[in-house]
């Protein structure tokens, strides 16, 4: 029998899926890569890519971009460490809750879960009618770089609780028993069996947070306004506000490459530090 | 023993403030959907339905909520299929192949949204065909199906294929052995990848929003539009309603399957859901 005949049967129920996304998804992405070093339907050349990195306003925007994807990255990594530790400490009904209360901004269509805080934050909005009415003066939060951080804390924060949790929940409870025992205090315990052994959780957590938050269009542009701008925003403008699309092509690209680059790293140091461990 | 309930104690309170951080926006969503004020309020002159019941006169939201259920129907239908019996194929066969279909399968969720949306806009307005609703449902067939390939395969993974085996042994056709054995075993992954896949289709905006037409809206989309210049308690409403046609499909996914799995056979594998935040 052909390697194919042996296989038809796998082949075949995989087929339409393979099909569709190769037609329709991979060929498309392809040809946005590809339009960046065609732009005139002549190259390829750099030329394109060239202007957009000579750019200070992509410059800022990236850097931007990065900017708040990591602090997005750490603030949800902070508020959610502890509710994935508080996890481990409740029945399985109680756990199912919280979880689901931790994942609804999830669940709910960003447009809302973003309103929600345009509506908080806004200049005439809930917050400043609150600091109004007790004589305080009108606040700016609406349109600043903590707004947006704050809104996307807030949505990806699901994920960041379940990748933790899920390590954190393979720890060993007879260790904590053990170094107890070894005279090693709470906080000891903590450093020495907790984090090191949640550190799987963390990464995956994190990255995917940092990804999320780097590739965001509605809640920046909701939150952030004109003045700050990411990439993802800057892909919608050119292509969409300014009909644009080599450079929205470029853009991203760009964003993509960044991203991918950001990931590759943050792997490559968790794999050395695992080694660094099992070698020591 | 003091520290370890100190630490309990602690960790309670940490996780109730984060609960409120988490509901706290969307519960003040809800107050001000029931203000009787004409502007954005708490309801502090008294509750009224009065934008429940502006909300159904709107014609613009009707017709865009209507375009957003028959798409994520059509969507999660053909994800469905499609991811159903990819997840069956490298569950089931060891083939040459079968690593590349699992890298297609999830590719979607490595490329950022806007790319995506980009992309597609890009391939239908060269090759000149296609209008919005048929953009709209690639795009979201693209978007939903690497949720619909994984649930499955999550549900597949405890599966024996030796009872398909031992129901062809008693003659049942292939297709009789798989609809009536293996289906109703795997039914519970599926219906709830398929509601997760509908949710996520009804919820885009990051896809959709470059490859709707300004005759074929969806309801976030709309909304998105809306929202960034004129906020009125209405718009509220609108968002209520659609936080409760969501909630009504996570029930099922938690019921089901579990929105932990979801998530967390999610975090492990890949990126990603509506990513664009």
């Amino acid at each position: 029998m052909s390697a194919f005949r042996r296989h038809r049967a796998a082949w075949l129920l995989a087929l339409p899926l393979l099909v569709f996304l190769t037609v329709l998804f991979v060929i498309p992405v392809g040809q946005i890569m590809l339009l960046g070093l065609f732009p005139k339907g002549e190259g390829p050349t750099f030329a394109l890519f060239e202007e957009v990195l000579a750019d200070p306003f992509y410059h800022r925007v990236a850097i931007r971009t990065l900017r708040i994807a990591l602090l997005t990255t750490l603030l949800s990594l902070v508020l959610a460490y502890p509710v994935a530790l508080h996890l481990r400490n409740v029945g399985s009904r109680w756990q199912s809750a919280i979880v689901l209360i931790m994942v609804s901004p999830l669940l709910t269509s960003v447009v809302v879960r973003t309103l929600a805080w345009v509506v908080l934050l806004s200049n005439r909005g809930i917050l400043n009618q609150a600091f109004g009415a007790i004589g305080l003066p009108p606040m700016r939060m609406i349109y600043v770089e903590g707004a947006v951080v704050v809104g996307l804390t807030h949505v990806f924060f699901g994920y960041m609780v379940v990748s933790l949790m899920t390590s954190i929940r393979r720890i060993d409870e007879n260790l904590y028993a053990a170094a107890a025992n070894l005279g090693a205090s709470r906080l000891r315990q903590h450093l020495e069996i907790t984090l090191p052994l949640s550190l799987p959780g963390v990464l995956a957590g994190s990255v995917l947070v940092f990804i999320l938050a780097a590739s965001a269009y509605a809640t920046p542009s909701l939150l952030g306004g004109l003045r700050i701008s990411m990439l993802a925003v800057e892909v919608f403008n050119q292509a969409i506000t300014y009909f644009n699309w080599p450079e929205a092509a470029v853009i991203s690209t760009g964003l993509f490459v960044l991203i991918a680059a950001v990931v590759w790293i943050a792997t490559r140091v968790a794999e050395g530090g695992r080694r660094k461990v099992i070698f020591q | 023993m003091n520290a370890l309930r100190f630490e309990k104690w602690a960790l309670g309170i940490w996780t109730s403030l984060i609960s409120i951080f988490m509901l706290g926006p969307l519960a003040i969503m809800f107050a001000i959907s029931l203000t009787s004020n004409g502007y954005i309020s708490l309801p502090t002159e008294g509750v009224s339905l009065r934008w429940y019941a502006d909300m159904l006169r709107q014609r613009v939201f009707l017709d865009a909520a209507m375009n957003s259920i028959v798409l994520a129907l059509q969507a999660t239908l053909t994800a469905t299929v499609l991811g159903t019996l990819a997840a069956i194929a490298v569950t089931r066969y060891r083939f040459p192949g079968r690593g590349l279909i699992l890298l297609l399968a999830g590719a979607p969720l490595f490329v950022p949204l806007v790319m995506t949306g980009l992309a597609i806009l890009i391939f239908f307005s060269t090759l000149g065909i296609g209008g919005p609703a048929i953009r709209l449902y690639v795009a979201h067939v693209c978007l939903t199906v690497p949720y619909m390939v994984r649930m499955v395969a999550i549900a597949l993974a405890g599966f024996d294929w030796n009872q398909e085996l031992a129901a062809r042994n008693l003659g049942a056709s292939p297709l009789r052995a798989f609809v009536e054995v293996t289906l109703p075993q795997i039914m519970p992954g599926v219906i709830a990848g398929a509601a997760f896949a509908f949710i996520i289709s009804f919820d885009d905006v990051g896809v959709s929003i470059f490859v709707t037409g300004a005759a074929y809206k969806t309801l976030p989309v709309e909304l998105y539009a809306f929202a960034a210049f004129d906020l009125t308690p209405m718009i509220a409403a609108l968002a209520v309603t659609m936080i409760v046609f969501s909630a009504v499909f996570v029930l099922l996914i938690e019921r089901f399957f579990g929105v932990q799995r979801v998530l967390a056979g999610e975090a492990q594998t890949a990126p990603r859901r509506d990513g664009d935040g």
